[in-house]
C-alpha cells in the first residue's frame, strides 16, 4: 500500500498515481520479487536480495524513471553547486561520482551470468545440509545402571559392615603432619583457617577434626580464621565437635575466632602486618581483638608455630604461600579436598608446603597413625567399589568403540 | 502440635534438609522445577549469608571505629566512599565515577597477583627444578639411580608440558632446529603429560563428589530415626 504524499489517500503498491488526487506515485511503486517475496524498486531488473531477474531484459513498462525514446531527461540542478564556491579548495571531492561510468551493459552473456548467479545464491546453500556425525549412542538404559550401580556401592558401604583386609599405611606427607604437631610444646600457638564451604564438610570434616583433637590434646592455642565467607560456619560446626570433648579450653585465652578476612590476596598481604591490622574485633563477640591474651601474645604470624590451612581449592592454598609464606618464613600446612590435592603436590615437592594431606584417605590414615580406627572406613570401602565400577566402564566403552 | 514446642527448630531444621536433598538428587531425572528451587533456595540464602557476615564482621565494626575516631581511623572514611562510588556504575550517567575504585581494585589485585605470582609459585618451583637433587633427598628406601631417573624425568616433563605451549609460533632463526624438537616433543609427550594432569583432577573431584553423595545418602537413611526421635514416638 502506498500513502500519496500530497493528500494522505491509500492506494494500492502498483498505482504509479494517486487514484484521488492523481498525484505521481512512479516513484513509490515497488515489486516483489517472485522468488523471495523481497520488495524491490520498480525500476530494478534483478532482485537486490536474490538476484533473482524481476522482469524481461526489454520489458521497461515498469521501469520508473526510465525514459522513452526521445524523450528528455531533466536533470537536477546539483545541490551541492553553491556550496563548491564556498569551499573551492575541496572541489575535487564534488565531482559529480556517476562522470564516466559505463552504461549496464544488458547483453545475453551478462544475463546469463547473473542468472547463474542468482539461481546460485537462491539455492539452499548446501553447507547447511551438513550435520555431524551422529556419535555411536549408548545401549537404552546404560545410564539408569550406572547411576544404580554408584547409589548401590554408596549405600552399601553405609550399611554393610565391613573392615578393611589390610593394615593402613600412612604416606609420608600424613605422618609428616602428625609428627609435627606432636612435636609442638605445650601451648604452643597455631592458626587454622578454615577456608573450605559447607559443601565439602562431608569431605573435610573429619580431616578437620582428627587435626583439630590433636592440636587439642597437645594443648595447642588456636587462632581460628577462614578466607571464604562461608568458612566461619565450617569451622564453628567443627569447633562445637571438640568443645563437646572439652578440649579447647577457653576463649580468648586458649582458642580464638577471629572471623571472616575478606580481599582474597590483598587480606592475607594484609595479616602478614598483624593480626589486629587484619581483625578490629572476634567473630563472637565483637570485642576488640587487641582484648584478648591470645593476640596480645601473639600478635603476629612470626610469633605463630604453625599455620593449617584446610582448603576445599588448590588456589587458596596458593594465595597463602604467595601472599604469606613469600613474606615471613612460616611452617605452613595444607590439608585440602581430594580435588585440589594434584594441583598442590609441586609446592610439596618444594618444600613450601610443610605437608600435603587431602581428602577422606588422609583422615583415615590420620587416624591410624594415632591408634584408633576412623569412622570413615566405609568410605575407602566405597572408593574402591567405585574405582571397579570405573574400571569395567572403561573397559566395557572401549570394547564397544573398537566394536563400532 | 505440641509435641514440636521443644525440638521445633531441630525438626524443622531436618526436615528442611531432607526435602532439598531430594530436590537436588532429583536432578537425576533431568532439569525440574524442584531442582531449580533447591538451586535458586542455595544461592539466595548464601548471598544473604554472606552480606549480612561482611556487615556484621567487617563493614560494621569500622563504622563504629570511624565514628568514634574519626581523626585516628579517616582513611576509613576514605574506604566507604570509594566503596559507594562502587555503586554508580548501576546508571549510565553516574558510571564514569565507579572508575577510581575499579582501577584501584584491579591495580592492587594485579599487582598483589603478579608479585605473589612470581615470588611464591614461579621462582620457588624453577628454582627446585633446577636444584641437583641427592638421592639421599628422596629417602632410604629407594636406590640412588632411580631417583636419578625420575629427576630426569620431572625436568624433561617440564619442557614437554612448556613446548607445548608454544609450537604454533613460526620456527625462526639460528635456533630453528632446536625449536621444531622442542616442540615436537610438546606436541607428544608434553600434550600427553597435561591430559595425565588433568586426569588427575578430575580423578580428585571424582573422589570429593563420591564423598559428598556418601554423606548425603547417610543422612537420608538417619533421618527418618532422628525425626521420630524428636518427636518423642
Amino acid at each position: 500500500m502506498i500513502v500519496c504524499p500530497v493528500c494522505g489517500h491509500h492506494n494500492e503498491h502498483e498505482d504509479t498515481a494517486c487514484t484521488a488526487c492523481g498525484g505521481n506515485l512512479a516513484h513509490y511503486v515497488h515489486i516483489a520479487c517472485p522468488i523471495c517475496g523481497t520488495q524491490n524498486n520498480a525500476g530494478d531488473l534483478y532482485c537486490f536480495r536474490c538476484l533473482t531477474l524481476l522482469r524481461a531484459e526489454n520489458d521497461s513498462s515498469s521501469a520508473v524513471g526510465s525514459t522513452e525514446p526521445g524523450e528528455t531527461l531533466v536533470v537536477p540542478a546539483d545541490p551541492l553547486a553553491e556550496l563548491k564556491q564556498v569551499l573551492p579548495l575541496a572541489s575535487a571531492s564534488f565531482a559529480p561520482p556517476l562522470a564516466g561510468i559505463p552504461p549496464f551493459e544488458t547483453n545475453a552473456l551478462a544475463i546469463e551470468q547473473m542468472r547463474l548467479i542468482a539461481t546460485g545464491t537462491a539455492e539452499p546453500d548446501p553447507l547447511r545440509k551438513i550435520r555431524p556425525a551422529p556419535k555411536p549412542a549408548a545401549p537404552r538404559g546404560i545410564h539408569w545402571i550406572l547411576v544404580i550401580t554408584i547409589f548401590l556401592i554408596a549405600l552399601g558401604s553405609i550399611i554393610v559392615p565391613f573392615s578393611l583386609p589390610f593394615e593402613v599405611r600412612a604416606r609420608d606427607s600424613v605422618s609428616e603432619l602428625a609428627q609435627a604437631i606432636a612435636s609442638l610444646p605445650k601451648g604452643a600457638v597455631v592458626l587454622v583457617s578454615f577456608d573450605y564451604s559447607p559443601t565439602f564438610a562431608g569431605e573435610m570434616d573429619p580431616l578437620a577434626q582428627a587435626i583439630l583433637q590433636q592440636l587439642s590434646q597437645r594443648s595447642a592455642r588456636l587462632l581460628i580464621m577462614s578466607t571464604l565467607p562461608t568458612g566461619m560456619g565450617s569451622a564453628e560446626r567443627v569447633l562445637a565437635e571438640t568443645r563437646q570433648q572439652n578440649q579447647l579450653g577457653v576463649y580468648g585465652q586458649d582458642y580464638i575466632l577471629m572471623g571472616y578476612l575478606a580481599g582474597e590476596d590483598s587480606g592475607l598481604r594484609l595479616l602478614t602486618s598483624g593480626f589486629s591490622t587484619a581483625y578490629k574485633t572476634d567473630y563472637l563477640h565483637l570485642q576488640d581483638i587487641n582484648s584478648f591474651p591470645l593476640i596480645v601474645d601473639a600478635p603476629t604470624l612470626a610469633r605463630v608455630q604453625r599455620v593449617i590451612v584446610l582448603a576445599e581449592d588448590a588456589n587458596i592454598v596458593r594465595r597463602w604461600v604467595e601472599q604469606v609464606l613469600s613474606r615471613i618464613p612460616i611452617s605452613l600446612d595444607a590439608a585440602v579436598s581430594a580435588s585440589a590435592e594434584p594441583s598442590l603436590v609441586p609446592y610439596y615437592l618444594s618444600k613450601q608446603l610443610s605437608s600435603l594431606v587431602a581428602g577422606l584417605p588422609a583422615a583415615v590414615e590420620y587416624a591410624a597413625l594415632n591408634g584408633g580406627q576412623a569412622a570413615d572406613w566405609r568410605y575407602t570401602v566405597a572408593f574402591a567399589g567405585l574405582l571397579f565400577v570405573l574400571i569395567l566402564v572403561a573397559i566395557g566403552a572401549n570394547i564397544a568403540s573398537l566394536v563400532h | 502440635m505440641a509435641f514440636l514446642t521443644g525440638n521445633a527448630p531441630e525438626i524443622i531444621g531436618l526436615a528442611t534438609a531432607t526435602v532439598l536433598t531430594l530436590a537436588v538428587l532429583s536432578y537425576l531425572f533431568g532439569d525440574n522445577g524442584f531442582f531449580r528451587l533447591a538451586q535458586s533456595l542455595f544461592v539466595g540464602v548464601s548471598a544473604g549469608y554472606i552480606g549480612a557476615l561482611c556487615w556484621h564482621s567487617i563493614l560494621w565494626p569500622r563504622i563504629l571505629l570511624f565514628l568514634h575516631q574519626p581523626a585516628v581511623y579517616w582513611h576509613y572514611g576514605l574506604f566507604f566512599i570509594l566503596g559507594i562510588l562502587l555503586l554508580a556504575r548501576g546508571l549510565r550517567a553516574t558510571r564514569v565515577l565507579a572508575d577510581l575504585p575499579v582501577g584501584i581494585l584491579f591495580g592492587i589485585g594485579a599487582a598483589l597477583a603478579l608479585g605473589g605470582t612470581l615470588a611464591g609459585t614461579l621462582l620457588p618451583l624453577v628454582r627446585s627444578l633446577s636444584t641437583p637433587m641427592p638421592p639421599q633427598a628422596y629417602g632410604a628406601d629407594w636406590p640412588a639411580w632411580v631417583m636419578i631417573v625420575d629427576a630426569i624425568l620431572i625436568i624433561i616433563g617440564t619442557l614437554a608440558v612448556l613446548g607445548s605451549f608454544q609450537f604454533t609460533i613460526p620456527q625462526r632463526g639460528p635456533f630453528k632446529d632446536i625449536g621444531k624438537a622442542w616442540s615436537a616433543l610438546g606436541r607428544s609427550l608434553g600434550r600427553g603429560l597435561i591430559m595425565v594432569t588433568f586426569g588427575a583432577l578430575y580423578a580428585g573431584a571424582l573422589v570429593s563428589f563420591f564423598t559428598l553423595l556418601i554423606g548425603r545418602i547417610e543422612f537420608l537413611l538417619h533421618v527418618a530415626p532422628s525425626l521420630l526421635r524428636l518427636i518423642g514416638l
